[in-house]
């Protein structure tokens, strides 16, 4: 596992929570999980399963009534999860880079492209205007912009979705974060530009030794492009491991079902599997583990007793039957 | 650009038309104008023969290129209430009502621009919402009676301002203005306040709106995750954002400003077009009217123009069509 090298990103039993009428809701309960330097770790889980939530708060923009309610994100040894907002402020963009979803919302159609670099360039490292503008240059011709120079002063409406991306790349890379959020950075593209964008994503990481944080719920993406692969289910994490074993042999009834769910080339099955019932809302999580009303091998423990990250293969999952009593066990539901 | 303007302009040209057709059409449908002009004792012989005069018997295209023709000059005939020449007239009015709507809207602006960007950006503030209150005062009561009220507190009980007049004026060539005496600036106040707050009002709330839309976009949550400083957000993103319908609105709001001076110049007794039209109006006086209406459109005319090239400047997008006929778009 990754942690034998001194984690760049540690966070412990994070809990977001919403303020409602109806009193607290949590939406993100108890995760903890570490990323190395230069690693890539994949997020997976359905809508609504916390994994955008819990990038927003690791970059400090949870949207208010959000909240963290708990717990603790370390960067680079730095607590960072209860910085006051100037700091903060100083430190998205140049220690922590974010990517979104949607590249044709995601830059400003009033400013040039080169002037949104320039400005985030100016704030984080303080360069001249003609020094940064050189930057910017660099930067473009970095994420495969072809023809840049001519480039940089158009407007993103005269980019495609394609490219838009990678101009919000480069924005993200402005001031050489160690980390990267990239929340479904493919999810709006065709999927002949998705492969290319992953394949730059990959180069990136590798050429600036940044980790990157993928959130996403496409499986493809993840065994394309991650060391690890984390999987969230009601606000939970419910298993962590490398992604070859996680693809291979799931040890979590859950990613059991989510790989089951993925059609195969070839069809050697017939039907694709599906996990009958839906994921609960927030508020609405049962006892136990969150998991256990759609799970086929649940027994008594699991009904109120919730399960912690338990050792399984070679990552970790939350499920009972993991537990080392257990384990010899015969599964009874 | 300049197709862009040429259409425009044609656009304008056909508006403009179609406007002094109505104004036209007073002339020729509301009463006849003979009756206007001569007493009841007139033989009908004589009639006829004043209106082979004035070309009031020519076909009715001819009358109608006629009357655009000296429109387009400035000449719209003689009053029928004073007897003067109405482009005396309004020349005589034009400066008090510019004058009076030129502060009424920069009054407007310079209010409701930065308390509607403070109310977008500070919305649970206790005073976002005072101002908001404040705001649903201002757009609700009607303009004469707020001029009725101004009056009321600051010209009878407080006697601080002069309640009617544009006090002392000075001459440039044929403009008179107010602006250079301290009379004439005192007697400026409470109108201006008057035709400026519903507008102001308005303004506040759609810069709110807008300021709010902008903040929820996704590029101004990016500008936030790139680690900008929020000054540089909120007022080099958000507000640049929010200018295209801002333009919009306070553009169609002057010429409305200009052209429905007529209510709080009655009640500040004010000599503008305004009055002007009043009392053009009571007296049937149709020669002044419809230059009053030709007058107003072209402000409209205009005002929307101007506009339409501000939206050129602010938005990329608007200029873009020929960089993509080029090919620029990969």
């Amino acid at each position: 596992m990754a942690s034998e090298r001194s984690p760049l990103l540690q966070v412990e039993n994070l809990r977001i929570a919403f303020a409602t009428r109806r009193g607290e809701v949590t939406a993100v309960d108890g995760v903890s999980f570490a990323m190395a330097p230069g690693e890539v770790l994949g997020v997976v889980g359905e809508s609504g399963a916390g994994k955008s939530l819990t990038g927003a708060a690791i970059i400090g923009l949870l949207e208010p009534p959000g909240h963290i309610a708990g717990g603790r994100i370390v960067l680079g040894g730095r607590r960072i999860d209860n910085l006051p907002a100037p700091e903060m402020r100083r430190l998205r963009g140049k220690e922590i880079g974010a990517i979104f979803q949607d590249p044709l919302t995601s830059l400003n159609p009033l400013y040039t492209v080169g002037r949104q670099l320039v400005e985030t360039i100016q704030v984080h490292l303080g360069l001249g205007a003609a020094a940064a503008r050189q930057r910017a240059l660099d930067l473009l011709k970095e994420v495969g912009i072809p023809a840049a120079d001519r480039r940089i002063d158009h407007y993103p409406h005269q980019f495609s979705g394609g490219m838009r991306q990678r101009v919000v790349i480069a924005l993200a890379l402005c001031a050489n974060p160690r980390l990267i959020i990239a929340d479904e950075p493919t999810t709006a593209l065709d999927v002949s530009i998705q492969a290319q964008i992953i394949a730059l994503l990959k180069r990136l990481c590798r050429d600036h030794g940044m980790a990157v944080m993928l959130v996403t719920h496409d499986m493809g993406v993840i065994a394309e492009t991650a060391d690890r692969v984390a999987v969230m289910y009601a606000g939970r994490l419910v298993e962590i491991g490398p992604v070859r074993d996680i693809v291979r042999q799931p040890r979590h009834p859950y990613t059991a079902g989510l790989m089951g769910s993925i059609p195969t080339i070839g069809g050697r099955r017939d039907r694709l599997q599906q996990i009958d019932g839906a994921m609960p809302r927030p508020g609405a999580v049962p006892p136990g583990c969150a998991f256990h009303p759609r799970c086929r091998e649940r027994f008594a423990r699991c009904l109120d007793e919730r399960p912690n990250l338990l050792p399984a293969g070679g990552g970790a999952a939350a499920c009972w039957l993991h537990a080392p009593a257990e384990a010899a066990a015969v599964p009874h539901g | 650009m300049i197709a862009f303007i040429i259409r425009r302009l044609c656009q304008s040209v056909a508006v403009m038309l179609s406007v002094a057709f109505i104004a036209f059409a007073l002339f020729t449908y509301v009463g006849d104008p003979i009756n206007n002009i001569v007493g009841q004792d007139t033989g009908l012989r004589e009639r006829e023969q004043l209106r082979h005069q004035l070309g009031l018997d020519d076909p009715f295209i001819l009358q109608f290129a006629r009357f655009v023709g000296h429109a387009a000059e400035g000449d719209f005939g003689l009053s029928y209430q004073y007897a003067r020449p109405v482009s005396e007239l309004i020349a005589e009015r034009l400066p008090a009502t510019l004058e009076l709507s030129l502060v009424a809207a920069v009054l407007a602006l310079a209010i409701g621009l930065p308390v509607g960007i403070y109310t977008g950006l500070h919305r649970y503030s206790w005073l976002s919402q005072l101002m908001l209150t404040a705001s649903l005062v201002g757009i609700s009561l009607p303009t004469f009676l707020t001029g009725i009220l101004l009056i009321l507190v600051f010209a009878v009980i407080l006697g601080w301002l002069p309640s009617f007049g544009r006090g002392s004026t000075v001459a440039l060539g044929w403009w008179t203005t107010g602006f250079l005496t301290i009379d004439g600036l005192k007697a400026l106040i409470l109108p201006a306040i008057t035709l400026g707050l519903f507008q102001m009002t308005l303004i506040i709330r759609l810069v709110r709106a807008e300021m709010l839309e902008v903040l929820r976009t996704d590029y101004i949550k990016f500008a936030r995750a790139r680690g900008l400083p929020n000054r540089l957000i909120h007022f080099g993103h958000a507000l640049k954002n929010t200018l295209v319908p801002v333009i919009t609105i306070t553009g169609l709001q002057l010429g409305s400003i200009i052209a429905f001076a007529v209510v709080t110049e009655t009640v500040f007794q004010w000599p503008g077009m305004g009055l002007l039209i009043i009392q053009a109006i009571s007296f049937a006086d149709i020669p002044v009217m419809s230059a009053y209406l030709v007058l107003v459109a072209f402000f409209f005319v205009v005002i929307n123009l101007i506009v339409d090239l501000l939206y050129y400047a602010v938005d990329p997008r608007l200029r873009i069509d020929r960089a993509a006929a080029s090919g620029h778009g990969i």
